[in-house]
């Protein structure tokens, strides 16, 4: 678990620079970008989901 | 006496480790992941604000002014979108026409139509823009003026949306 804690991080700081993104094009005016960042947010969500879900694997086969 | 001592106690050895909230490596990456989730969901609002404003530019169609009223060369001031965007209408030639919003993308000086050099001049520090584009031509400046899109209808010009300039 201590490299799923490093791993997290990283996906963490993906996705605070991608909103701090967002809420700058936002407040530019420039709206056709907003869906390309709403959907690579997504994305990153679904591969930490994914993250969690194998690391939990690892750890109950450690249990073992 | 016992219940005294019960109640400092009590209140000496306060730490319930039972009660204690687990947060440990594990617990910690697993709000990390309700976080991620938490940062997407929050992003949905703007693409929904966002959707309101395009909407809200697309209403707004402002009548300036009809053909006939402006001489080859002639500006027009109005306001759009609100009352607080002064903006220009010039016409080029028989045909084309050209409208701004003129607050000097410098300071916001008010910028005016220079007829006899044919740019758009800003008296407070010497700013020129092109009439074609609303390209800086010289002076402080860094941005285009914001053009407004025009629309012709039976001899009537139209105010019909505002091109921000990027940057």
């Amino acid at each position: 678990m201590k490299m799923a804690w490093w791993v997290f991080m990283s996906l963490l700081t993906v996705q605070i620079i991608l909103v701090q993104y967002m809420a700058e094009e936002f407040l530019a005016g420039h709206y056709e970008g907003l869906v390309n960042y709403m959907l690579a947010m997504g994305f990153m969500f679904v591969l930490t989901i994914i993250t969690y879900w194998i690391f939990r694997k690892i750890d109950q086969v450690m249990d073992h | 006496m016992r219940k005294m001592e019960e109640f400092l106690r009590k209140i000496a050895f306060n730490i319930r480790r039972d009660r204690e909230l687990d947060l440990n490596r594990r617990g910690f990456i697993a709000s990390t992941l309700s976080l991620m989730g938490v940062f997407f969901v929050s992003s949905t609002p703007l693409i929904a604000l966002s959707k309101n404003r395009k909407e809200e530019a697309h209403e707004s169609e402002v009548f300036i002014a009809n053909e006939g009223d402006l001489e080859i060369g002639e500006s027009f001031s109005f306001q759009f979108p609100d009352e607080n965007d002064p903006a220009l209408l010039i016409r080029l030639s028989e045909t084309e026409y050209r409208a701004y919003n003129i607050k000097c993308t410098h300071l916001m000086c008010p910028v005016y139509w220079e007829k006899e050099e044919g740019h758009l001049e800003c008296p407070c520090h010497n700013g020129f823009f092109n009439v074609e584009d609303g390209s800086v031509i010289a002076g402080p400046p860094q941005r285009p003026l914001p053009s407004i899109n025009l629309k012709r209808e039976n001899q009537k010009i139209y105010a019909v949306g505002i091109s921000q300039a990027q940057h």
